[in-house]
């Protein structure tokens, strides 16, 4: 199986429910593939490539698409039939950076003092301490746990600086989760997506989506927050070479903190999930950079 | 390979940060706090992030992605996910030889030690970026004429002192300006100019406004002959 | 509360407010507006207040402004007694320029400002035409800062900042959101870096998404030779 047969298997978020017009067609791209979202007049949503219709489903505030016939099934994330938390789409970004770039980015903690300054992380407040790395063998999901780091400013409803919990979950190559620290409640974590539609190996719509216990934010704080941080990151995407995510070992020096990273690495080398990444480091974009 | 001009000292303060391209190797250019230049391959070991993005601290540039310090010697000096780690000396960057002459500021992909012939009493005129290659630019200095919106029709005494380098002498005026011509990716490139030094204010902005010009004139003919 | 701002984080237009405030340090109430997805600042509610239609909108009282030229104006004439940002004493050609450049501002806005929502959010814009437009205003204000750099100014309109700067700096700063390879990145434009630095460098400076914060270092710390900090472990 190529690269792009196996990025093929998997669901990709395409629109967001409830953006979408009545009697609308929009067109966006998938794989490098051009494709058709069309909206009828009864609300029903159809995907089009080359006029085939294409595998569509509504789940996490979003419209999925699979270019496949039988799909792997979409991940499931529980806390979306939580009716106590708000649901919070952001609608989406473009990045021109790979889309598995745009997933690592998300999975790092170490970047927060210099990258969201004040907000995520702040110095002198920058050491990762030890954290658990491992593969979830029967959802195959890579889940990191025991993530700890000092933020000033956690969440749109915090008011203090705290320690931060977190765990991450890579449930497919380019969608990924985070469990955080609830600022108000002991009890419960905040759950913070992003799911990454390919336009092709070099650029991304990437759809931040939240299911938080907020009942002091409104939406347009929420929404705005989620969008500022991602802002942050994309300046620095958009200056990583080389743009393909290496995953030769010799290609960039990881650290302990990069444990989720490393794993996160190994398991799309494993899967051969190779859409947007850079497996050699004889590839030529790659001696070039050098 | 012989060294070249990558850009103008005066751009280049203590403690500041720029990016310029040699052959098409992406480079960050830096000087440290007190003084000391330093040229090396636009990427951070660490995670691929360009280093021109990072900012200098004391006698180090640290990368804006995670805050890898890495000292002049290109050592990485510190990681603040690890405060207490010594870096493994394997960590560092690549490193061209750089140096400042006559005003310029130049870099010798081979590390090799030659020395650029320059006045050392020339000012700093300006840095501009032409959206055309190189050869356009070369093809149309010996032709170039200019109008002076004070002064009319300027007489102009153009000499090449070699691949990319000229001299435009303003007769009548006492000016002449060296200028340096910079090969940058993409069917671009640079001028990096200066002029003698007993000019006033008004007749640096006048050869300011010359060389943006030429850049005009460059950049026309490239249009049509890319169209 | 001095003034009431609606306002969204990743407008450059917003964030002029937000940073002359800042500098001036100035307390103010915010609002947060989601002009995307939502396009809120285009809703029923929103246009009442203002009908332009566009953020940020400042209320003071009974005023609503939708301009933000006319807001930094307001603001300096408000709460600067030192009369530094509209210096009006200076005479008649500085506070002309003054306003010259605050046209300018425009400029940026309808040229980086729309080809930078296209690049992040797909707005639809003539991309070509606004990228051609904004490329020409980075040129002009890079020759007229180089200029200025002849005569030992660091600053649009003289040698200490005025409004003119802060209207300005921000669609400046953000240029390289729209692209590489498209000549808004910095790299070429040596004159625009000094004048961003010495913004960056102004008591209050404040950032925002796609402008980095200096990392300036603090007083204790001005000896760092690139090694660890000595004390090892912090925080």
């Amino acid at each position: 199986m190529n690269a792009i047969e196996q990025a093929m298997q998997y669901w990709y978020p395409i629109g967001m429910l409830g953006d979408l017009q009545r009697s609308e067609t929009r067109k966006t791209r998938l794989l490098g593939m051009d494709i058709e979202l069309k909206t009828e007049q009864s609300g029903l949503i159809s995907v089009f490539h080359q006029k085939k219709p294409w595998n569509t489903k509504s789940a996490y505030g979003h419209i999925w698409t699979s270019p496949s016939k039988m799909p792997k099934p979409l991940f499931d994330v529980p806390e979306a039939g939580d009716h106590e938390r708000r649901f919070v789409p952001c609608g989406s970004v473009r990045v021109r950076c790979s889309p598995l770039r745009a997933v690592e980015n998300f999975l790092d903690v170490a970047h927060f003092p210099f990258v969201h300054t004040d907000i995520l992380g702040a110095e002198p407040h920058t050491e990762v301490e030890p954290y658990s790395v491992n593969i979830d063998e029967t959802k195959d999901e890579v889940i990191a746990t025991k993530v700890k780091f000092y933020q000033p400013q956690a969440a749109k409803s915090a008011s203090d600086g705290i320690v931060t919990d977190y765990v991450y979950r890579v449930p497919s190559p380019m969608n990924a989760l985070l469990y955080k620290t609830c600022p108000n409640r002991d009890d419960v974590q905040d759950v913070i997506a992003i799911f990454v539609q390919p336009l092709d190996e070099e650029t991304c719509d990437v759809w931040p989506w939240m299911a938080l216990y907020d009942d002091q934010s409104t939406m347009a704080e929420m929404i705005e927050f989620q969008q500022l941080i991602f802002l942050q990151d994309r300046s620095v995407l958009e200056n990583q070479i080389p743009i393909k995510l290496p995953l030769d070992p010799k290609m960039e020096i990881p650290t302990r903190a990069d444990l989720t990273s490393v794993a996160y690495r190994r398991w799309l080398k494993k899967h051969g999930a190779i859409y947007g990444a850079m497996v050699s480091s004889t590839d030529d974009a790659w001696v070039a950079a050098q | 390979m012989v060294s070249f001009a990558v850009g103008l000292t005066k751009n280049l303060p203590d403690g500041r940060v720029m990016r310029s391209f040699v052959e098409n190797h992406d480079l960050v250019i830096w000087r440290s706090v007190s003084g000391q230049l330093s040229c090396w391959l636009n990427r951070c070991p660490h995670r691929g992030m360009r280093l021109s993005h990072g900012f200098v601290r004391g006698e180090a540039l640290a990368c804006v992605y995670h805050g890898w310090h890495y000292g002049k010697d290109t050592a990485c000096r510190y990681i603040p996910a690890h405060p207490d780690l010594d870096p493994p000396g394997t960590i560092k960057t690549m490193a061209f030889r750089s140096f400042d002459k006559g005003g310029i500021i130049w870099v010798n992909i081979d590390n090799k030690k030659d020395e650029p012939i320059i006045p050392n009493n020339l000012l700093s005129v300006r840095s501009l970026e032409f959206r055309c290659p190189l050869e356009m630019v070369e093809a149309e200095i010996p032709e170039f004429e200019y109008h002076s919106a004070k002064k009319g029709l300027l007489n102009l005494k153009i000499k090449k002192q070699g691949f990319g380098k000229w001299i435009i002498e303003i007769l009548g005026q006492g000016l002449y300006m060296h200028l340096f011509l910079h090969k940058l990716p993409s069917q671009k490139c640079a001028i990096h100019a200066l002029s003698n030094d007993n000019v006033s204010s008004e007749q640096r902005k006048d050869m300011s406004r010359l060389l943006e010009h030429l850049r005009y004139v460059s950049e026309a003919k490239y249009k049509v002959l890319a169209a | 509360m001095n003034f009431t701002l609606y306002d969204y984080a990743m407008s450059g237009n917003c964030y002029k407010i937000r940073l002359f405030a800042s500098i001036l340090d100035v307390e103010y109430e915010r609002i947060a507006v989601e002009f995307y997805p939502a396009a809120e600042h285009k809703s029923y509610k929103m246009l009442q207040l203002s009908r332009a239609g566009t953020l940020p909108i400042l209320k003071s009282g009974d005023m609503i402004l939708s301009e933000t030229s006319a807001m930094l104006f307001w603001m300096a004439q408000k709460f600067d007694s030192f009369e530094n940002w509209w210096p009006a004493k200076r005479g008649a050609d500085l506070n002309a320029l003054i306003l010259q450049w605050m046209d300018f501002s425009s400029q940026l806005s309808k040229t980086v400002g729309r080809a930078r929502l296209n690049a992040l959010f797909q707005t639809p814009v003539d991309l070509d035409k606004a990228i051609e437009g904004a490329r020409r205003a980075l040129r002009q204000i890079e020759s007229h800062l180089t200029e200025q750099s002849f005569d030992d100014k660091k600053f649009l309109v003289s040698d200490k900042p005025t409004i003119a700067d802060i209207a300005c700096f921000p669609y400046v700063a953000l240029s390289p959101d729209v692209g590489a390879n498209l000549g808004l990145e910095h790299d070429g434009y040596p004159a625009i870096q000094s004048w961003l630095y010495s913004i960056k460098s102004l008591d209050g400076f404040i950032p925002m998404p796609g402008i980095y914060p200096m990392h300036d270092l603090k007083a204790d710390e001005t000896d760092f030779a690139g090694n660890r900090p000595a004390t090892g472990k912090v925080g």
